[in-house]
């Protein structure tokens, strides 16, 4: 944030009518946010109107947000910082963002799919690879009750499966 | 848009017999309203951000008007993997999905775990066995991860070879299936499964390389050679003189280089156990192998079947003492030749020389191990071409340690490419 530089202040409106207050600079990691100031919307008290997120999603992608555009701006902030300061920097923001994301199923998918529509790129990697990280260790029958999903193979699929990739299935025995 | 659809799709539309919606459809045939690859091809973000910005009214009273063949049509989450959505194949996956959901109830989008772009970017961050499991878990999701592209993506991550342009990929093997391919790379299969495979005591994956040329280098030291004799007198005489050797005949393409620890045949005071897997118990009788390998040599049937036949390039031995061994493979091409610089920069990378545990470097084009030898050591190399399969080059000591670093080189008939990078996943430990 460079001194003298006016605070300039977006306000995003959830479907259920709450509104958040963040920094222009912030907001503009969501290129849907980006667009819409571009073609002079939004800066208006009414704010940008975000359909299909509620509040509680938005809140949270708010702090997002905010977190990212503080980190960014300290790293902008000190040029002359070392490399080691900039990757303890970044491992620390990392794990303040596995923290974050450590989420149910339900919420995660609820904000993946804001962040989509936000087209936050960064939060959709970091919920993408919760996801990930959420199917890794399991078994497949895990991963189905996980997921709710039945099992629609005949028997003859599922052979014809453990015959292609015989070293997953003796690996995980 | 196929988001937009799903909202407007009747609650309870999805419960219905399939065989009353295929009549349905049978009765009136009409052309697909909106094509399928198009829907699924087109990026979710701009989906979205599309539908934020401009609610498009036209398009949404053409859907009202069609109402009627929406939800078979463009609602189903498999419509780019097969675009003949409005066929019964649809009726599983329609049973897969959560029960109960209602999509005009809630406000919020309907709680669908099928959505391609979702899985195509979560597929992004699990290993092979992973999207296997993930793949045997319903229909839908085994032909989503049928996809090459996952396959292609998670081979060259796995291997460190992603990188920001691109072209510098070499093209697609060919005949070859990527997933075919991760699955001879990662699954645990090495080369020392079919030889002296009780000697073998770990091996730990150093990373891919690319041969752009048919030209490799290896060397038995971290430096490049002054001069090499020839090529016409063969490597046989270049190694044994220098220690180095130049291939023209390597096969280019992705490389994977590995490192193994082997017990020695040779050595006489042989007090390891077999339970040694920590490098830096390497004392006696063990070798460090660097083997480096060409991705497709293991979906080749006369390797599996034992009838791939090896040529031995030669040997170098050293009498001086010496307080480290080091091997390098490279690429001999103009590209190379900052992979080269990267990975003979020694003190870059190489450990302090105290610390006996050896360590391996990787560059785009080039790979190289280095071990510090904690007693002033003698060294041999020796150079293992294998009919045009493998090289070694190996360094043993005296009857103490004794370092081995041999690459297998898979050469064809053509050219060779070497890249390089930073090692080392554990592979598998080989009991």
């Amino acid at each position: 944030m460079a001194a003298g530089k006016p605070v300039v202040m977006v306000t995003l409106v959830s479907s259920d009518g709450q509104s958040f207050q963040l920094l222009e600079e912030a907001a503009l990691l969501s290129a849907m946010v980006r667009d819409t100031i571009q073609i002079g919307q939004g800066r208006g008290p009414a704010g940008i109107p975000i359909r299909n997120i509620t509040g509680q999603t938005l809140s949270m992608v708010v702090v997002y947000c905010n977190k990212h555009y503080t980190a960014a701006a300290a790293a902008d902030g000190d040029d002359a910082a070392d490399e080691e300061k900039k990757v303890a920097n970044k491992k620390q923001l990392r794990e303040w963002d596995e923290q974050f994301i450590n989420l149910e199923q339900d919420k995660l998918y609820d904000i993946l799919v804001a962040a989509n529509n936000l087209g936050i790129d960064g939060l959709v990697d970091l919920c993408c690879w919760r996801f990930a990280d959420m199917m890794k260790g399991k078994s497949a029958s895990e991963i189905r009750v996980k997921l709710g999903i039945r099992d629609d193979f005949t028997s003859e699929q599922r052979a014809q499966i453990e015959k292609d990739s015989p070293w997953v299935w003796s690996r995980t025995t | 848009m196929g988001k937009a659809i799903s909202l407007l799709r009747p609650p309870q539309g999805t419960r219905e017999s399939e065989s009353e919606r295929g009549m349905e459809l049978r009765k009136r045939p009409r052309p697909p309203l909106v094509d399928p690859d198009f829907v699924s091809s087109q990026p979710a973000r701009k989906r979205a951000k599309g539908q934020s910005l401009r609610p498009a009214p036209a398009r949404r009273q053409a859907m009202r008007r069609r109402g009627s063949c929406l939800p078979v049509t463009i609602q189903s989450p498999v419509a780019g993997i097969h675009p003949s959505a409005c066929e019964p194949c649809e009726a599983p996956l329609r049973a897969c999905r959560l029960p109960g959901v209602s999509f005009i109830a809630h406000r919020r989008r309907p709680f669908n775990w099928y959505e391609v772009d979702l899985w195509t970017e979560v597929a992004k961050y699990l290993f092979g066995a992973e999207l296997v499991r993930l793949s045997s878990t319903c229909r839908w999701f085994r032909r989503l991860l049928a996809d090459e592209s996952i396959w292609r993506y998670a081979f060259l991550r796995d291997l460190s070879l992603l990188l920001a342009n691109a072209d510098r990929y070499p093209p697609r093997p060919l005949h070859r299936s990527w997933r075919l391919l991760y699955t001879a790379a990662f699954n645990g299969a090495h080369s020392y499964l079919f030889f002296r495979s009780k000697r073998h005591i770990g091996a730990y994956r150093i990373g891919g390389f690319l041969l752009e040329s048919p030209h490799m280098l290896l060397t038995a030291m971290l430096a490049l050679p002054r001069w090499l004799p020839p090529q016409d007198d063969g490597p046989h005489i270049a190694i044994e003189m220098t220690g180095a050797c130049m291939l023209s005949n390597a096969r280019p393409g992705i490389w994977i280089a590995d490192f193994h620890l082997v017990q020695c045949s040779k050595c006489t005071i042989n007090t390891c156990s077999g339970e040694l897997t920590d490098a830096r118990m390497c004392g006696t009788g063990v070798l460090q192998v660097l083997d480096a390998r060409h991705c497709e040599l293991f979906l080749e049937d006369s390797f599996w079947n034992g009838t791939w036949e090896y040529e031995d390039l030669g040997d170098h031995y050293n009498n001086e003492e010496t307080a480290t061994a080091a091997c390098a493979i490279f690429n001999a091409s103009r590209r190379a030749q900052e992979s080269a610089s990267c990975v003979l920069s020694a003190k870059s990378w190489v450990r302090r020389c105290d610390d006996p545990q050896p360590k391996a470097h990787r560059a785009i084009y080039a790979v190289a191990l280095n071990s510090n030898l904690p007693f002033g050591v003698k060294f041999s190399s020796d150079a293992r071409h294998d009919e045009g399969r493998a090289d070694s080059v190996c360094q043993d000591h005296t009857a103490d340690l004794l370092i081995k670093q041999c690459v297998v080189a898979f050469q064809e008939e053509e050219t060779i490419v070497i890249p390089i990078q930073r090692l080392k996943l554990p592979l598998l430990q080989c009991k």
